[in-house]
Parts: structure tokens; sequence; C-alpha cells
């Protein structure tokens, strides 16, 4: 039988045909003609003249050469291929090729698609989320006018430098003097907070938060009314004159269903009708964004508001209860403001040196004030931990995408060879795969998109109570939505670079020869995909370790003796100011609360405080007796809390020596006070602090310990020992109590009852906080839990998707090497032996990854050192139990194409090829 | 430039001949892909032998007609057999080929009016 290829061949040799063309072309034509052939021979004819019959169709030599030459300029290969050559500029057609061409190989490929798409969508789901707060707690700038040019006026003062506590507020008199003598601002504007208790529109009579605002208020930020209007300057003017009201855009909707009418109208609120004069735009809700009003009442109508200590020092320079914030005249600097501030500081620190002395004043952008500025960095840094945490999440799900893009490059070996002989550049080929990773990218951007829009709105409703008043707008504006597509093609380009840039220079020799099971080049796909898995198992140990630490910190946290009886315990607060109620009214309606309280069947003890368990504290200096009280610098910044007999039973906290007080600490008698172990051993220490006594700064009193109190924990379940002393309320009035109420079973059963017991006394009062102690023990606790939990979650999504990575290679590698483990076998390997060969060398790269892992994680973890309870950064139960927990799932993911490997038939393996 | 009788005559010929066989190659491929062998037996054995297509002129009318995008070569490989170039038609192929099946009834009809011959 003649050579039909060669036959063929001779006949387009000329042509300068692609190689690879015209090896297609030789190829189909020769088995037209060998079919031909054969054809001829069944007929009949001898081999001689079936070859004679056959070749004539090739007869028209040069007219084939000529045709085929102007028809087969063009490729046109089996493959359906974007080809594309060098000198090719139409970068829009080629684009929307390159697009199309994607869409079709993603949608043909939809185990991996989906796999890429969920796990992309994932990670870019959780970015958005966490940048969602983040933006609304640190980007979005309040809803006021040209929020630049804004400042806050904060007190300073030397003696508590460096306490975090820097910044104070202002007090009113030196409010009104900064107003009127410094001239580097145009207007200056001031308030306070004050609780208020609704009882028109919808709902139950409720406890609110009331701005008490200068006039001027809404001027100086330029916020305008959205209904009705905001404060007139003779409003603030005639003290109780103008009963008006401007209320929060969400009050409206909420209590009175968003009717305009309202405007013009009356509203009760502390027992007092009110004007609504204007309702305000949707988001504001005042100058700071965790602490957000609901009604503005002008200050001129302080006394008919605002109620204890607050109003008793209304005019008091020292008390520092004010907030102020001004607009910098045209041409005004911060830093000039500062410098004027400054000056005006040392001159009222001269003219009242008893109140100001070494007293200053600073400004700071509105904008930054707007969060806590004290606390500032720590939100900054747990901002930061969370989105590096999803950035982890982000970057493993990268590392897996671009593991599964490798794999499959591999096999589009041959294609992408094909192509580059075809004359397609590389950058070409490179542009056509990051359009394929940037098209996922997108499609898992939206999906994530979608994941935030859920997740955020779970996150939001499990915050904790001091983000109850929170003003965040967590909504999806075009900032996110801008952040996402941002994260969306960093990700694509991120995944896709890599595999893009390694596959667009295949080798083109070993490419197109015959299809063979042994790539001689697996190897090197292979190493790059084993630094990639190790890549991803070290990420994924950082994501553990940080989850293993935070639960390790929760766990310390909840072996913290809180130094109260937790168990069977709930609170209750209200404010009897809020009714109207002077003192004298006051106590007597505590004494009748805590008596009907007393006599529910459920209740074991039952008692008052001015200040809730873990509800933080006031602070005054005290001095012990015989130090000089006019120098402050002799005393001692100390907690201290009002109580009422039997506060001590009813919380549990022991009374370590002398005595609790009892009905007979009531005003009039002799001034006592119980003081906790901590305060005892720093004022007297190696004297018995019983019979001590001591005064507090500002006051006339003189005041006798009786007895010693066990330490507790007033704020923060990781706050270090602080002296703390406790007053009679009786002694001390206050116009805001928490009852105590010890219950003899679960707390939760006697809420209901308690509730009833005290509204019965005043219907109209709202009772705020009605809680057990171990709800709110649960919210000191959220951070952490918060960290843990999402952490956690995150950790173990980075382990499940690097347990994917690592069985993807270890399946890869087993399949590359069937023949040789059949060999192997036939050479009397046992199974336990191929088992290991393949283990030891996946955990080979899994080692590598937890090693790397594990120092990342160490130097990472050195971050969240403020963060943790208990434990060090370097605690090596966590460390210890997730690199455990990491290997285990890593070796799981290897045992199983490793089992694999052993039940290789070597006969079945060597006849492979 | 002026072409001679026999010279008119064979491109005519060849014109007519590279019209009609498009048409018979786009409409044996239109209801399932074909490999250049199955084509030419088909029309030898459809036209009961009258029109023949030699290897040499079949391969370059499918690239032509590949390259101007009416039919799509493909390589598929069966089990046990060696793989084989197999011809679909595209969706711009159908077109063109619902064009020329109209056109050419046209023109037969147009050539029958003129010689006469009454349809049957």
């Amino acid at each position: 039988m003649p050579d039909w290829a060669q036959a063929v061949r001779e006949r387009v040799a000329g042509l300068k045909l692609d190689p690879c063309r015209e090896a297609e072309i030789v190829e189909e034509l020769a088995q037209d003609l060998e079919q031909r052939y054969a054809e001829a021979l069944a007929r009949g004819a001898t081999q001689a003249e079936a070859a004679v019959e056959a070749l004539a169709e090739l007869r028209d030599g040069p007219a084939l050469a000529r045709e085929i030459a102007r028809a087969a300029a063009a490729p046109s290969l089996a493959l359906s291929l974007v080809p594309g050559g060098e000198g090719r500029v139409n970068v829009f057609a080629d684009s929307w090729q390159d697009l199309r061409y994607a869409a079709r190989v993603l949608a043909k490929n939809r185990g991996f698609s989906a796999a890429a798409l969920l796990s992309l969508a994932l990670g870019i789901g959780a970015n958005t989320t966490i940048f969602t707060v983040v933006k609304a707690l640190f980007l979005s700038p309040l809803p006021v006018h040209d929020v630049g040019s804004l400042v806050s006026i904060f007190t300073t003062d030397e003696r508590n430098k460096g306490q975090g506590n820097d910044l104070m507020p202002i007090s009113r008199p030196n409010y009104q003097d900064l107003r009127d003598q410094t001239d580097v601002f145009s207007s200056v504007a001031g308030f306070t907070f004050t609780p208020l208790s609704i009882t028109s529109g919808a709902g139950d009579p409720e406890e609110i938060q009331a701005c008490v605002a200068s006039g001027n208020y809404f001027e100086v930020l330029g916020v305008k009314a959205a209904y009705g209007r905001t404060f007139t300057p003779e409003e603030d003017g005639v003290p109780g004159a103008h009963q008006v009201v401007v209320i929060s855009h969400g009050l409206w909707q909420n209590r009175f269903g968003g009717d305009r009418s309202l405007v013009g109208n009356t509203i009760r609120l502390n027992g007092l009708d009110f004007t609504v004069v204007g309702i305000l735009p949707p988001r504001f809700r005042g100058v700071f964004t965790l602490f957000g009003t609901d009604v503005w009442v002008p200050q001129a109508m302080y006394q008919q508001v605002v109620s204890g200590f607050v109003r008793e020092n209304w005019d008091d320079r020292r008390t520092l209860t004010f907030f102020s914030f001004a607009r910098l005249a045209p041409g005004a600097s911060v830093e000039q403001a500062k410098a004027a501030l400054g000056a005006a500081g040392r001159q009222l620190a001269q003219a009242f040196p008893r109140d100001n002395d070494q007293r200053s004043f600073t400004a700071l952008p509105l904008a930054e004030a707007a969060l806590n500025p004290n606390r500032r960095e720590a939100f900054v840094a747990a901002g930061a931990a969370m989105m590096g945490v999803v950035a982890l999440v982000l970057l493993i799900a990268c590392g897996n995408v671009a593991n599964l893009l490798l794999a499959r490059a591999a096999g589009r070996e041959r294609e992408l060879a094909v192509r580059v002989s075809l004359g397609a550049s590389r950058y070409r080929l490179a542009r056509q795969l990051l359009t394929e990773s940037a098209l996922l990218a997108l499609l898992a951007g939206g999906l994530g998109l979608l994941f935030a829009h859920w997740s955020r709105k779970a996150l939001w409703a499990v915050r904790p109570a001091f983000l109850e008043q929170a003003a965040l707008d967590l909504s999806l504006d075009p900032g996110v939505l801008g952040f996402t597509l941002a994260i969306s093609g960093l990700t694509g380009l991120g995944f896709g670079l890599l595999p893009a840039l390694r596959a667009s220079r295949p080798s083109l020799a070993l490419a197109l020869k015959e299809r063979t099971s042994l790539r001689s080049d697996a190897n090197r796909w292979f190493s790059l995909r084993n630094a990639l898995v190790a890549g991803q198992v070290a990420l994924s140990l950082v994501a553990l370790v940080g989850a293993g630490l935070f639960l390790r910190s929760l766990h310390q946290a909840l072996q913290i003796d809180p130094g109260f009886e937790s168990r069977n315990l709930m609170l209750l607060s209200f404010n009897v100011a809020a009714q109207g109620m002077d003192a004298a009214r006051g106590q007597e309606f505590y004494r009748q609360a805590v008596e009907r309280v007393r006599e529910l069947p459920m209740v074991r003890a039952a008692s008052l405080a001015s200040t809730p368990l873990m509800g933080g504290f006031l602070s005054r200096t005290v001095f012990p007796e015989g130090v000089d009280t006019s120098d402050r610098r002799g005393g001692r910044l100390t907690n201290l809390n009002q109580v009422d007999p039997g506060f001590f039973e009813a919380s549990g906290i022991p009374v370590v020596r002398g005595r609790a007080f009892t009905e007979a600490d009531r005003e009039g008698g002799p001034m006592v006070a119980v003081v906790n172990q901590t305060m005892a051993q720093r004022v007297w220490p190696g004297t018995d602090a019983v019979g001590q006594r001591f005064r507090v700064f500002g006051e006339s009193w003189i005041i006798e310990v009786v007895g010693i109190a066990g330490d507790a924990k007033y704020e923060s379940l990781g706050e270090a020992p602080a002296s703390h002393f406790y007053l009679p309320l009786r002694q001390h009035f206050s116009p805001g109590a928490t009852l105590h109420v010890r219950t003899t079973s679960d707390p939760t059963a006697a809420l209901g009852a308690v509730r009833r017991q005290v509204q019965t006394l005043a219907p109209g009062m709202p009772l705020v906080g009605v809680q057990t102690i171990g709800t709110l023990l649960d919210q000191v606790l959220w951070a952490p839990r918060m960290a843990a939990t999402m952490l956690g979650i995150f950790g173990a999504l980075a382990l499940a998707l690097a347990a994917l990575g690592v069985h993807g290679v270890v399946s890869y590698s087993v399949a590359q090497r069937t023949q040789e483990v059949g060999i192997r076998m036939a050479l009397g390997a046992k199974a336990a032996d191929v088992l290991r060969l393949v283990m030891l060398q996946a955990l080979a790269i899994v080692g590598s990854g937890a090693l790397l892992g594990s120092l990342a994680a160490f130097v990472a973890a050195r971050g969240l050192a403020s963060l943790l309870l208990g434990i060090s950064t370097a605690d090596p139960l966590a460390f210890g139990g997730m690199v455990a927990l990491l290997l285990l799932a890593a070796g799981f993911a290897c045992y199983l194409p490793a089992r694999r490997a052993t039940s290789v038939d070597p006969l079945v393996a060597l006849r492979y090829e | 430039m002026v072409l001679t009788y026999m010279e008119a005559t064979s491109v005519l010929d060849r014109e007519l001949k590279k019209g009609s066989a498009e048409l018979l190659l786009l409409s044996l491929v239109e209801d399932r892909p074909r490999h250049g062998y199955e084509l030419g037996k088909l029309i030898e054995q459809r036209s009961r032998g009258v029109v023949q297509f030699h290897v040499a002129s079949l391969y370059p009318l499918l690239y032509r007609l590949e390259r101007r995008g009416l039919i799509q070569g493909r390589w598929v490989e069966r089990a046990g057999q060696r793989r084989r170039r197999f011809y679909r038609i595209t969706p711009a192929g159908r077109k063109v080929l619902q064009a020329q099946r109209s056109g050419w009834r046209e023109f037969v009809a147009a050539i029958d009016r003129v010689l006469g011959v009454r349809p049957a």
C-alpha cells in the first residue's frame, strides 16, 4: 500500500502552511485516499489498480495546492478557538470575543465553576460585610454640611494624661466662655444628653435618649429639618418658655407611623407636652456614631428635662457633663483652633484656679470625634483585625481557585499550545485566561453581595447592648458596591495571573505530540500546585490559630470570677426624675418598689444601686483623713456606687469585714461607706480599714468605713482589680437606680411579675435594661465570643478549602503515578508501602505549610494582644490544638487518594500505555 | 481582456459547478455532520454518478466553506477507530443554504422557461 500521507504531503509541501494545519490536512486527505483504495480492492481491483485509482484523485496536483493554499489560509482547527494574532489591535472586539469564550468555558465545566464560585463568593461576601461595618464606623461622613470645617472641643487635664481618658467632655460655663472669647470659630454649639420617657404614639412608655442642645446646634452643623424646622434663637432664650422638640426620622417612623401632621402637634415627654417643630432627615442621629439620639430639646428647657447630678451641677465649672462642637472661621485650621483653645484654657485656668487648675482645651475634627476618641485606637485595631481575617479567607479562596485553574490548565495545555502555534501571542492567551478569571470573580462578587446583604443584618442583630443606640448606616451604598467590585477585580487578577502566565507558555513540542498519559513536565505543574497548597495550608492555620486564641480567651473569661453571684439574678432600671419626682418622693418610691418586689414568692432578696453590676461606675477623688483635700494630687480617683440596704445580699458580693448598710444608714445619720478589698489595701495598707475615715474632693463630707466588701468586676471581666467604694443610696440620692433581684430559680420566670409590681406603683414609668445578669455577662463577652465565632467559622472554611486543595493535588499525583505504583507493586511493594510513599510526600507539603503557618500565626497573633483575655498570644494550647486539627484534616484528605493508589492492579497499570 | 469561446465556456462551467457544489455540500451536512469521504460518496450516489468530486476539488471546497464560516470541521474520535474530521453546518451556513436553494429553484425555473421545457 502506498504511503498516502507522503503522497499528499508532497503536493502541499511548497505551500508554507502552518505546520499544525498542514498535518491536519495531510491526515484528512490521506484517510480519504486510503478509504478509496480499500473500496477499490473490495470491488476486486488489484493492489496496483486500486493504488492508481486512488492516486488519480490527486491528479490535478497544482490546482489542489492552489485551492488549498487559498482555502486553508485561515485556521479551522478542530478546537473552537479564539486565535488572535500578534498584529491584531481591535481590543474591544477581542475582549468581547474573550468574554463570550470565557462564558462558554465556564458553562462547560459546571463542577469546577460551582466550586470556584462558591469559595470566592464566601470570601468576597465576608469582605463586603466587614467593610460595610468598617465603612459605617470610620469612613462614612456625618450627614452634616462641610464636615471638614467642624471640630469637637474637649477638656484635657494634666493629672490624668495617658490614662486612656485624655479627652474629656466640657463644663457648661467653660463652653460658654470659649464660645464668647475665641475668634477662631465662626460659631460654637453645646449639648448634653438626658434620658426621657415618652408616652405618646404607638407602643409602651419608653425611655429614649434626648439631646439637650443650644439653640444654634443645627445651624452650626448645617442640618435642615426634613419636615418643619429646627430651633429658632428665641427658643433657647427664656428658661422654660418654649416646650418645643425636634425628633429623629426613626422615632417619627416607629412611634408615629411617619404621619406628617405631627409637625405642630404635641407629644408627651416626662409627663409634659412638647410641640414637635421639626422632623430631621433619615440619617441624622446626632454627632456620635455609636450613640444616636431621638429627640432634641433646647437647653433653655433643662430644668424640665434634665435631672440629678447633671441638673445640680448645670452651672458648675468643674463638672464635665457638656459636649461642644464648633465651625472653624473661614481660613482657620484645626491647628490654629488647638492653639487658640490652649490660650483660652490658660486664661480660664488663671481666672478660675480652683475649677480649671491644670485643665485646658483642645479640638479634634468632628468626624474623628464621632467615634469615642479615647477608644478610637481600639476600634481601629478591632476593625483592622476583622478586615485582616476576612482578607485571609479571601486569600485562601484565591489559592484554592488558582489551584483549580492550574489543574484545569494542565488539561488545556494542548489547546493552548495549538493556539500558540497558530500565532496567538502569549499576551493574547494570558488575556484570554485572565478574562475567564475576571468573569469568575465578577460572578462571585455578585453572589458575595447577596451573601453580604444577609449577613450584615444578622451581624447587626446580635450587636451588644452598648451599640443599641448606635446610628450606623449599614446600607450597601455605591461605596460598598465599589469596594466589592474592586476586590472582585483584584481577586480575579490574584488567582488568575499565576496560572495564566504559567499556562500561556506551554511547551509546544510536548503538547503537540500524540497524547500521552505521562506528561514529562507534569512535575512542574505539580510543584507549582504544591506550593499553592502549602500556602493555603499556612493561611488556614493562621485563621485557625486566631480562632483558637479567641476560643481560649473566651474560655478564660468564663473562668473569671466576677466577684458576685451570677446565677438567679435579674436587673431592672428606672429613673424617678423622668416622672417628675424630687429626692423625697423618689426615696419613697424606691422603698415601696423594693418592698413590693420582696413580697413576690420567687424572690429571695432585692435591693437598689445607682449603677448596676457590670454597668460601669462614677469616679470621685478621695482623700484619707488627714491629707490636704485642696490639692487633688494627694487624692485617689476611686470608683463608687450608691446602694440600698440588702444590696450585698442580693448581689452576692460578700462583706468580708465589718458590716453592710442597714436601715439606720439614712439621711441625717453619720456618713458611712463600705470599701472593697483593693481600696482598703491601697488607701490604708497594713492597717484595718474598718473605722478609718476619708473625704471626697469638693464635698464637706467625712465618711467612716464600716465594712469591707469583696472585690468584683465593675465594667469588664478583663479589668484589673480597682479601688471601689459604696455609699448608702439613702444618704446620697440618685434619680436613676437599678433594682437587683435575686430569685430562687430561673430569673427569666420572674421578669414579668417583678415588672408588674413596679409598674403598679408608677404606670407611666419606662423600665429599661430589664434582663438577667446572665444576659448582661453575655453582652460583656460579646466581643471575644463574636471574634471566636467569626474566626471559628472562617477558620473552618479555610480548613475545608485547604483540605480540598490537598485532596486535589494528591489525587492528581496518584493519577499521574499509576504506572509507577503498578511497577512498584509488581516488584513486591506492599499496599502499606505504597500508602506510606504517597502519604509521606503529601504530608511533606502539608508539613511545610503548617510550619510556615505557625510562624505567620505567631507574628500575626501579637497584634491581637489587646483583645485577648488571660492568655498569651503564643498560647501553646491554641497553637498545638489547631496544628493537630489541621494535620488530622489534611491527613484524612491525603488518605483517601493514597488508599486509591494501593488498590492499583499492577497488570492494569502496566497495560496502561 | 477578451475571452475565447472555449475559455468562456470553461469559466461558466467552473462557476456553475462551484456554485452548485457549494449548495450540494451544504445541503448534505444540513441534517447531521459528515466527513469528507462520506460527502464525496453521497454526491456520487445520489446523482447516480453524474456529479463526481475528486479529492483534489472536494477538500479545497470544504476548506473554503469553512473559512467563510458556513460549515465547521471538528475532529471526532470514536472508540476503536481513528479520529475523523466531521463537518457540520453553522447558523450562517443555514442562511446561505436557504438563500441558495430558493435562488437555485428560481434559476432552474427561469432556464426551463427559456428552453421551453414545462416543469413536470
